[in-house]
């Protein structure tokens, strides 16, 4: 990487990227020749006279004032006695002392780099002031609950029963999470439930109530599972006791809710 | 890849000790930039609560003949999905088990029967209708997402951090436009939704409006062609980027907006574009200041397609001792900045009459109108002279209307922050 005339590796040839310094300092010339032509800057008037000593210009500014504070530097100084920049390696102490007091970002902010590197500035120099909301949160989105029959859960609890494991289990299916309150139970015209997570089959699950259970939103956009006073009762995960009925159970995402005889549902955060 | 270009307008002289630079960028979608190869989808929200059926149910009907209207517009092959909302949220069309539809005749007929039965009850949870429409969205993580919020209340059954969650959680996944039914809404509310989600916020007065309104939503919707453009700014170390504002068409302060990319270098989402469409930002920023004759890079903005860089365009300073120079304030940049104080004047002559206070009404507002007029931002000025009478507009000399019904003031408030691009009027 080519370096600036303050001495930053810079990623760029026409001007520095840590600093902004044109950097052929001794040619101004090709300096802007290459501004010019990566950008459409329009509306500027020719060059003022005086540019051909940009370069000393620089040099003197360099000497005389912290370039990144502007604080006169004392003659012969290592350290801006106003902000602590370094003017032999051009780097700023990791602590914050001129930028303004943005808090600290929990998640999404840029990391944070004491002791870094030339390349890579200190969080204190950042030119931006801290962004807002947590990006990596704004793309996750939606719930999501997958229906599926499970062989082991029937084996462990209800094998010997009444009901008997399908011979075609019904293939998984996916349902997306869509309202505050979604109920599971089985379609039943004369009792007049039509729960989004229907498990009145083919093949169908028996063992499932009507009205069995419900999955509730909470604030924070997860959801709690509530027995409905079901029959025979709900699991969740690998616990062998049933839930209490009518008392919210909160789910994280990949928690398996069991219901009836065998049926497994599965509700993830996509 | 789509061509898109970033042109700069500045005054790069800067006096001595001065490090505040200002430019305009105008970014410009090419004619490239087509819709045919991009997967779409769109979402209608529709409010449904119990409000909805007053002045004798003519909001609802007028609601499901516009999202019948707005289906006709859909292209074929777009996704789509109708959801109703109150205090749940119900989805319209198509079926929960298949949570998005694909536009076709058949299709799109079978969503407008479904609309047609619609019902008003109950109240408003917009927060509970956006994390749903996010959730379908979610489905086709590629496409261009786009939504129309219709509402006609304020978001009064569920509590404001249930909707600041909700925003979290939707900004950046869709695009949203809303539209404020009647005079019974919240602007602040409403335009903290569509500003969080990238889209506009608009007033419709009457029922009657609705259904033109929404049919050239989702024509302009169906224009877009490419999705995710952002305006990449770097600035240099010890700098501070004092904003990022979308200028035109209307003003949005982008700021906060930014994504940290390293710790000179911000992400600054744009939205989705159609073929031809040109907006402009004002971006400020604040260096250490050089000394005369000195030259520095005072940003680099980089206009980005995903990862890839598509345009640029460099933000300069140049001391000087010059003072012709440095006085020259740019064209554009003085023309968004009077843009700006007009959104403000209106705001806070608003504020004041709502308040009772006349005094301040009236010289905010009558500023408001000498800068409308100078401008040449002849759709503010129509609006403010239903709010005053205006004795004379280049000295700003205004009485304030004895009688402004809440729809008018709305009105203008809805519509204080939009702008003229700099050559109209003058």
């Amino acid at each position: 990487m080519p370096a600036c005339p303050r001495g930053h590796a810079s990623e760029w040839t026409d001007f520095c990227s840590v600093c902004g310094v044109p950097m052929a300092e001794t040619a101004t010339g090709s300096a802007s020749g290459a501004a010019g032509a990566g950008a459409g800057t329009a509306g500027s008037p020719a060059p003022a006279g005086g540019q051909s000593t940009g370069g000393t210009a620089s040099a003197t500014a360099a000497d005389t004032l912290c370039p990144t504070c502007g604080y006169p530097r004392e003659p012969g100084g290592t350290f801006c006695e106003s902000c602590g920049y370094d003017f032999q390696t051009g780097q700023l102490p990791a602590a914050p002392t001129v930028a303004p007091a943005s808090g600290p970002d929990p998640a999404g902010g840029p990391p944070p780099a004491p002791a870094s590197s030339g390349d890579a500035p200190s969080p204190a120099t950042g030119a931006f002031p801290s962004p807002a909301g947590d990006a990596s949160a704004a793309s996750s989105g939606a719930w999501w609950a997958t229906v599926e029959a499970d062989r082991a859960y029937y084996d462990r609890f209800s094998a010997g029963g009444p009901v008997d494991y399908p011979d075609q289990p019904p293939s998984p299916q996916s349902i997306p999470l869509l309202s505050a309150t979604v109920s599971l139970g089985r379609r039943s015209r004369s009792r007049g439930t039509s729960p989004e997570i229907d498990l009145s089959g083919p093949p169908e699950d028996p063992a499932v109530s009507h009205a069995h259970a419900s999955l509730v939103r909470q604030p924070d956009g997860s959801f709690s599972l509530v027995d409905n006073g079901s029959t025979n009762g709900t699991r969740v995960n690998d616990e062998e006791d049933l839930i209490g009925v009518n008392v919210p159970r909160p789910l994280k995402s990949g928690d398996r809710i069991y219901l009836g005889a065998w049926s497994r549902v599965t509700i993830e955060l996509r | 890849m789509p061509s898109f270009t970033a042109q700069v307008f500045q005054n790069e002289y800067l006096p001595e000790r001065d490090g505040t630079v200002d430019a305009v960028v105008t970014v410009t979608a090419g004619e490239d930039v087509t819709p045919a190869a991009t997967e779409a989808v769109e979402i209608l929200i529709l409010d449904r609560s119990g409000s909805m059926n007053e002045e004798g149910g003519a909001k609802i009907r007028a609601a499901r003949e516009a999202a019948c209207a707005a289906i006709d517009q859909l292209r074929d092959d777009v996704w789509f999905a109708v959801l109703g909302g109150n205090t749940t949220t119900e989805l319209v069309y198509p079926d929960l088990s298949e949570g998005l539809a694909r536009s076709s005749r058949v299709t799109r007929e079978q969503a407008q029967r479904r609309i047609k039965r619609v019902q008003a009850e109950e109240g408003t949870a917009i927060g509970g209708w956006l994390l749903t429409a996010g959730g379908l969205f979610a489905q086709r993580p590629a496409a261009i997402h786009h939504a129309i919020l219709l509402t006609d209340g304020k978001n009064q059954h569920e509590s404001a951090q249930d909707l600041d969650a909700a925003l979290a959680r939707c900004a950046g996944v869709f695009q949203c436009d809303c539209r404020g039914l009647g005079a019974d809404w919240n602007v602040a509310e409403l335009r903290r939704i569509a500003s969080t989600l990238l889209g506009s916020v608009d007033i419709i007065p009457h029922p009657s409006q609705m259904e033109q309104e929404f049919r050239s939503l989702i024509e302009a919707a169906m224009q877009k062609g490419v999705a995710a453009v952002s305006l990449r700014l770097w600035a240099p170390q010890g700098s501070k980027v004092e904003f990022v504002k979308q200028v035109s068409p209307n003003i949005e302060d982008l700021t906060g907006k930014a994504v940290p990319v390293n710790a000179l270098t911000g992400d600054v989402p744009l939205g989705s574009w159609s073929a031809g469409e040109s907006r402009d930002y004002h971006v400020q920023v604040t260096i250490p200041p050089g000394n005369v004759g000195d030259e520095r890079l005072a940003a680099r903005v980089m206009l980005m397609l995903g990862d890839q860089q598509v345009s640029a365009g460099l933000v300069k300073a140049i001391w000087t001792d010059d003072e012709r120079l440095s006085t020259r304030i740019n064209r554009e940049v003085a023309h968004y900045t009077g843009q700006a104080e007009l959104a403000e004047a209106i705001a806070d002559g608003l504020a004041a009459h709502e308040a009772g206070d006349e005094r301040t009404a009236t010289v905010r507002l009558g500023r408001a109108v000498q800068l409308a007029h100078e401008s040449g931002n002849d759709d503010t000025v129509q609006l403010l002279r239903q709010v005053v009478d205006v004795d004379d507009a280049e000295s700003g000399t205004v009485r304030l209307k004895p009688n402004v019904d809440k729809l008018t003031a709305m009105t203008l408030d809805t519509r204080s922050t939009r702008t003229v691009r700099v050559n109209k009027g003058s």
